[in-house]
């Protein structure tokens, strides 16, 4: 509670929310609020699309698709969501230029599992070390390339021993399958498709390496101006986070479903891959919070930004506590 | 294809017509003649696949999409069909921009055609704005209007706007004054030299701008909706499938964007084209106008 004192919030909305907690969080909610979210084409946004998440808490998620994260932001910060996710350096520019306008309430899919490392199936490669002066495909800039560099720099290795070729996600599998690549670094559900299709196979997992997270934000404006939907919408998270954690099939199920209505058919299996190698606790921790850092100081280093924010003081943990209580509330009834 | 068989079917007539039937079997000859090429590569295509020399999670076979069309049609429920909601969805966003285009280029060209003041003082303008690409405003609607329909239509009417509107300034030039003096001179109001001289004079030049206006719209459509769209549409589909590697349904959308482009062009504007161009040729024929 201190750090979103500390930055100005109303006390009224203070007030509100003590008060709404007070009075029950635990129960069903009985008075109607909605919130406007943005997803785009990730497995666990597509579970979320498939089933109403908000109405155990009478809470109407109004869900709008984009193609990508930057797209997701833009609209954000033109008051069109009130709801928007990032991570690495999108939210460290945020964070510096326009801190004043969101509060990160939650953690959105993370950990270094969900980037792996690809081969042709009878590719002869079985480490990336075996690559060395091969071509390599990845999206540069995205956080599976960040977390790869980190990964070659904690095993003695270094960009410049590979011959990096910046590509669309969408594009590295089909460039592997046909050699012209050797290997491609993606991030899921990509690499899982490939491998469930036959084509590609995983050699490096970038598990242990970082966690490389993603940020749920909040609009400060509409969470000073309506706690309670927030919190409604973080519960929302922690019953996804528990349904992708603990029946991945089921919930690759209900992706496969959803992605089925735009009139596309993805494999069930290759998505249950996918959302288990995707970490999923809306839980906002320091040692997520912490690798934003770094990624901040080089930001800084290069002059993008004139100072290393402070992200811990955007955090709004009260949101989630409150959630955790109102999950658990409509779980037992 | 449509002005080669009008011209054959003028050349029936003007024979003293050798009959109904004759007629046909040239049209169909002439179809089949168009079609024989199509045919023989989309066959080669599938030998291809079938023998292996082609990978299908590349390169799916034409049996795999028109399968994978089948299913997405679902012709038993038409009313629930996939395919049909996104076509829909993006012919009623090419053909709402053309139509706005049409609706401003035509005054405008018309405008421009007649006053030579007004067309030096834009064309400057025009010549910067025509080489962009309309995709390339994509990014600015983008942040004034944000995803959804308005970025999509804006991005399309820019797309057409151009040709449309350049085709009837020349259309209107390429009128010869002496025309006008002459029909004026008889006592003309303002809608007849609009309606006698000035539309048909220019009418072979704006049907040909309306073709190119249409086909623009469709092909930054595309681009447009991968971009811009929130839900629907032909753009969306392939955008959404490749994001799952769904390699059958992007082809599904590839192929529909060829067919309802060539539909559009031979079906709608082929018939107006011809018409307009065997009017011409009569014309000539008789030797002077009404």
């Amino acid at each position: 509670m201190r750090p979103f004192l500390a930055h100005g919030m109303p006390w009224a909305a203070a007030a509100g929310l003590a008060v709404w907690l007070s009075c029950g969080a635990a129960a069903a909610p009985a008075d109607s609020t909605s919130i406007r979210v943005g997803t785009q084409a990730v497995p666990p946004d597509e579970v979320y699309a498939a089933r109403d998440w908000g109405k155990p808490y009478n809470l109407h998620v109004d869900l709008k698709s984009y193609s990508s994260g930057g797209d997701i932001l833009k609209a954000f910060l033109g008051r069109q969501l009130d709801v928007g996710n990032g991570g690495s350096a999108r939210l460290v520019s945020m964070a510096a230029q326009q801190a004043d306008q969101f509060y990160i309430v939650a953690a959105n899919q993370y950990g270094g599992n969900r980037y792996g490392v690809m081969v042709a199936k009878s590719s002869p490669v079985t480490s990336v070390a075996e690559l060395k002066g091969k071509k390599i495909g990845a999206v540069t800039g995205s956080g599976a390339y960040n977390t790869f560099r980190v990964y070659l720099e904690k095993n003695g290795l270094k960009e410049s021993d590979f011959q990096l070729v910046n590509m669309k996600v969408e594009d590295l599998r089909a460039a592997v399958q046909q050699g012209i690549l050797d290997a491609a670094v993606a991030w899921e559900p990509h690499v899982a498709i490939a491998e469930t299709m036959g084509v590609v196979k995983r050699i490096q997992s970038m598990e242990g390496v970082n966690e490389s997270p993603n940020f749920v934000l909040v609009s400060r404006e509409f969470a000073d101006k309506n706690p309670e939907a927030v919190t409604r919408y973080v519960a929302t998270l922690i019953d996804l986070a528990d349904l992708i954690t603990s029946r991945p099939s089921e919930a690759a199920s209900l992706a496969v479903q959803e992605i089925g209505k735009k009139g596309v058919q993805a494999d069930v299996k290759g998505l249950e891959l996918a959302l288990t190698r995707i970490k999923m606790n809306p839980k906002v921790t320091d040692t997520l919070l912490d690798e934003l850092v770094p990624i901040a100081a080089s930001m800084h280093a290069a002059g993008k930004i004139k100072t290393v924010p402070d992200f811990k003081k955007l955090v709004r943990h009260d949101f989630y506590d409150a959630a955790v209580k109102l999950s658990a509330a409509n779980r037992a009834r | 294809m449509a002005s080669s068989e009008a011209r054959v079917q003028d050349a029936t007539a003007q024979t003293g017509g050798v009959g109904g039937g004759s007629t046909r079997l040239v049209a169909l000859r002439s179809f089949a003649e168009f079609l024989l090429p199509i045919v023989v590569l989309l066959l080669l295509w599938e030998a291809g696949v079938r023998t292996g020399l082609i990978d299908p999670t590349i390169l799916p076979a034409p049996s795999m999409i028109v399968g994978r069309a089948w299913v997405l049609l679902d012709p038993s429920h038409p009313e629930r069909s996939l395919l049909l909601t996104h076509i829909a969805a993006s012919l009623w966003r090419a053909l709402v921009a053309f139509a706005i285009a049409c609706g401003v280029a035509i005054p405008l060209g018309f405008a421009l055609g007649l006053s030579p003041i007004a067309y030096r003082s834009a064309s400057p303008l025009l010549s910067l704005l025509l080489p962009l690409p309309a995709v390339a405003w994509t990014p600015i609607f983008l942040v004034g209007f944000g995803q959804g329909d308005t970025t999509i239509i804006s991005v399309c009417f820019l797309g057409a706007v151009f040709p449309v509107l350049y085709a009837t300034i020349r259309g209107v030039q390429s009128i010869s004054p002496h025309s006008l003096w002459v029909v004026r001179s008889m006592g003309a109001r303002r809608s007849d030299i609009f309606v006698r001289v000035l539309l048909p004079g220019c009418l072979p030049a704006l049907i040909s701008g309306l073709k190119l206006g249409m086909a623009h719209s469709w092909r930054t459509l595309v681009a447009a909706e991968m971009l811009a769209a929130l839900s629907r549409g032909l753009g969306y589909m392939i955008f959404a499938a490749r994001a799952y590697m769904d390699v059958s349904t992007m082809f599904v959308g590839i192929a529909c964007l060829a067919v309802i482009g060539m539909l559009v062009e031979h079906g709608l504007f082929g018939p107006l084209e011809s018409a307009t161009v065997r009017k011409w040729y009569g014309v000539s024929r008789v030797g002077g106008a009404r």
